[in-house]
């Protein structure tokens, strides 16, 4: 029993080093403990009183801002397929054939990766000034450094013996490349593009504020201009969008890896 | 070949100038529509957009990239200020990320649909994937009237749509504990409670750990962009946005090069739990 | 007979210093089904990819058609990899592409990457095409995805593929492997024909010796990278293969049977 004992006490200082850090953490970001449990019903009924009702009356031109937030979503992924397949086929374990390349692209996508899409909006915010196009940037980037990954992911998996098929019957690399690593990962392309498109709509709330376009835009004048009631209109018909199009994305996703 | 005679069919379809080579199946056409789709929206995109390219100022980037690891014209006092806003950037994340799990695990029970009823599972799920649909950026935007711009709103609002992520987490990696466990247990007399301690959490428990920091991650950008977005002030995204505006480009190379090291290692972290989980 | 595979004294050694070939020298002419069995591990799957160089040999010659291909640069690399049709145990098909698309992927090396990328096929390829899948009894197949296919339809897909080339020679690994005995039979009845019809000379790794003695004009024996045997099915006695496997007949057999 000795043994089981042990475990259990391991388990228990485990319990009380995590809570105790937590609870330094908390202080050390001065989160207020009691304040955000005793508030908490006091902030629902402020929400309430704020918030609804909804307003309609500008409902025309936030779906117009809609539109174009989906427009910028969806372009900035097109962006993001076609430059990530072109990379995820250079540094691939499978497709890739040049070390130094290889070595270059893998720096680019992990440095568009992981700067966060709020870091490179204020970064190109300084020379390229408000607007879409400045919004499109932000979205292709951070659609490349998400889907060279995730496609070089698919290329590794995807079965490999019909490349050594077509190497052994005189193709070439390209020929290689479209007869028979694309039509392979196709699916995954189509899959992985949908959701870097609905990731990117829900990142454009964030781009929008910082880059003066589509709805994140008139989210944050809502916000400035205390117009709370329009400003929740304007979140739920973020969340409807999200959620009808994860939903269709998520039944293409099924009659596509058919 | 003697065998072989050539067929004389006519190949041709009438739609095209082509040869027919496929029989074109619903996934197919799918496929078509949807990469139509994509390339349709970036040239209706590229041709509506008007770019005034005399705002375009080239010389800033040229200047940006000159001076932008010029570490030297930072005094050391503003080096251990960033430092100390992104570790407080890092513990925001990391403390939301906490708490969202701890609050989310007995939903992930209820929501998994081997350990509980069905009705409860899909309320919890519905419920959850409806909080997942409000970005979290804008879960903190709501609190904001409750708890002003202050380290607890953005806490309170990461948390909001952790647990949503945390629910679905959970229930997907404990509906995947092989049923067979569970039932060798419940043979065996063992409660609910025990079944949850003895079978599910062992097996799931590495995965837990890999959902903990992939959302930290997450986190970590949200912390990070909180505040030039919505004015929560202390974190490293502040300081970026007033570097970058002031000009001031080996402050602002600095602190972008902090967050990325940061980002890197958790990405770094999370492949290597990830690669554990597979084995 | 004319002679179409010459290879002289190949070696090869792979990077971790296994040994996969030692002094192998093999002869192809027109017309004949050669076989090549041997243990797992003994270097068949080596041999045959040395001969269009998938692999590239540590020394010795290969003359195939009058061609070097140890020292070939690439533009004959790929003339020699046209004339060679390859034949695979696991199929090696684009499983989502449809039967006719795979078959047409053995002439790609005729069509620039730009016309492979529109799909621009010929006529008389598409035709050839045709009336391969015709004889091989996959003519009402040609236009459905691969992945629908049967084990035994997919392995006459690959031979499909590897017939459109015009080759000169047919390699085949280990092509009913991974099938049940029964198109085992139809794809290697089909091999027999195409070899005996066409006089295009057909190189194939077996496991079962039995299969190997039915079908094949010439068995070769390999064992740990070496040639130990080279003759007619007639002369494959029992020692022989004892020496080839390193056990003897009847363990051989009753492994095989636990094995099924």
């Amino acid at each position: 029993m000795s043994y089981l004992n042990k475990k259990r006490n391991q388990l228990i200082i485990g319990l009380f080093i995590l809570l105790f850090g937590t609870i330094l953490i908390g202080n050390m970001i001065s989160f207020e403990w009691i304040n955000s449990i005793t508030n908490f019903s006091k902030g629902v009924s402020r929400f309430i009183e704020l918030y609804l009702p909804p307003d309609l009356t500008n409902l025309n031109a936030m779906i117009a801002q809609m539109g174009i937030t989906i427009l910028l979503a969806a372009a900035g992924s097109c962006v993001g397929m076609i430059l990530g397949l072109l990379s995820a086929i250079a540094i691939s374990k499978k497709t890739g054939k040049n070390k130094i390349l290889k070595g270059v692209i893998r720096f680019i996508a992990s440095l568009t990766r992981n700067i966060p899409e709020g870091v490179w909006a204020i970064i190109l915010l300084i020379s390229f000034w408000f607007g879409e196009f400045l919004a499109f940037l932000v979205l292709s980037i951070i659609s490349y450094g998400f889907l060279t990954r995730v496609y070089a992911d698919a290329i590794d998996e995807t079965n490999s013996a019909c490349i050594e098929a077509l190497e052994a019957t005189g193709a070439s690399y390209w020929q290689i490349i479209f007869c028979a690593v694309i039509p392979e990962v196709m699916p995954s392309l189509i899959s992985w593009g949908l959701y870097s498109t609905e990731n990117n709509i829900r990142s454009s709330t964030i781009i929008g504020m910082l880059t003066g376009s589509g709805i994140g835009y008139l989210i944050s004048n809502y916000k400035h201009f205390r117009e709370f009631t329009s400003l929740f209109t304007a979140i739920i018909l973020v969340v409807l969008v999200i959620l009808v199009f994860d939903q269709t994305s998520s039944y293409i996703r099924r009659r596509i890896m058919e | 070949m003697s065998e072989i005679q050539l067929v004389n069919n006519e190949y041709r379809t009438s739609k095209s100038k082509r040869y027919k080579l496929k029989n074109k199946d619903f996934s197919d056409k799918l496929i078509k529509i949807i990469l139509c789709l994509f390339c349709i929206s970036l040239v209706v995109f590229l041709s509506t957009t008007t770019y005034k390219w005399d705002q375009f100022r080239p010389e800033i980037i040229m200047n940006m990239a000159v001076s932008f690891l010029r570490f030297d014209a930072l005094k050391f006092s503003e080096m251990t200020y960033i430092a100390s806003l992104l570790i407080n950037t890092v513990f925001l994340g990391v403390l939301s990320t906490i708490l969202a799990a701890v609050i989310a695990f007995p939903f992930g029970l209820l929501a998994a649909t081997n350990l509980s009823s069905l009705r409860v599972s899909n309320c919890i799920k519905a419920v959850a994937s409806f909080v997942r649909a409000v970005p979290t950026i804008i879960w903190v935007l709501i609190f904001i009237s409750s708890y002003g711009l202050s380290a607890t709103t953005a806490v309170v609002g990461m948390i909001f749509h952790g647990w949503a992520f945390f629910v679905k987490s959970y229930s997907e990696s404990f509906e995947e504990v092989d049923a067979g466990i569970i039932e060798a247990l419940k043979a065996s007399g063992a409660s609910w409670f025990q079944v949850i301690t003895e079978a599910v959490l062992p097996t799931c428990a590495t995965r837990i750990i890999a959902w903990l920091a992939m959302r930290s991650e997450i986190n970590f950008a949200v912390a990070v962009v909180v505040g030039p977005a919505i004015g929560v002030a202390g974190t490293i995204g502040s300081v970026i946005n007033a570097y970058s505006r002031s000009g001031f480009y080996p402050g602002l190379g600095f602190s972008i090069l902090c967050v990325f090291i940061v980002a890197f290692l958790f990405e770094l972290l999370i492949n290597r739990l990830r690669t554990n989980t597979i084995d | 007979m004319t002679q179409v595979l010459q290879m002289d004294s190949v070696y090869k050694v792979y990077d971790n210093k296994i040994k996969a070939l030692e002094n192998v020298s093999v002869e192809v002419h027109v017309g004949e089904l050669v076989s090549i069995i041997g243990p797992s591990g003994a270097g068949k799957s080596t041999l045959l990819r040395t001969i269009n160089r998938m692999i590239d040999v540590t020394e010795g010659n290969i003359i195939f058609n009058g061609v070097d291909v140890v020292k070939a640069n690439k533009k004959e690399l790929k003339t020699i990899r046209k004339n060679i049709g390859m034949v695979f145990q696991h199929y090696n098909l684009v499983y989502r592409s449809s039967v006719l698309e795979n078959v047409l992927h053995g002439r790609l090396a005729n069509y620039t990457w730009y016309q492979s990328l529109f799909k621009q096929y010929r006529k008389e390829d598409i035709d050839s095409a045709m009336s391969i899948l015709k004889m091989l009894g996959l003519e009402s197949r040609a236009y459905d995805r691969c992945s629908k296919l049967s084990g035994g339809q997919k392995q006459r897909v690959g031979i499909a593929r590897a017939l459109v080339q015009n080759p000169k020679m047919i390699l085949c690994d280990e092509p009913i492997a991974s099938l049940d005995p029964q198109s085992s039979k139809v794809i290697m009845e089909y091999l027999k024909d195409i070899v005996q019809t066409t006089k295009i000379p057909c190189l194939v790794n077996l496991h079962q010796v039995d299969v190997a003695i039915h079908y094949s004009d010439r068995i070769i024996g390999m064992h740990q990278g070496e040639i130990v045997f080279n003759g007619k099915p007639s002369e494959l006695t029992d020692e022989v293969i004892e020496k080839i496997y390193g056990v003897k007949m009847e363990e051989l057999i009753s492994q095989e049977n636990h094995s099924r």
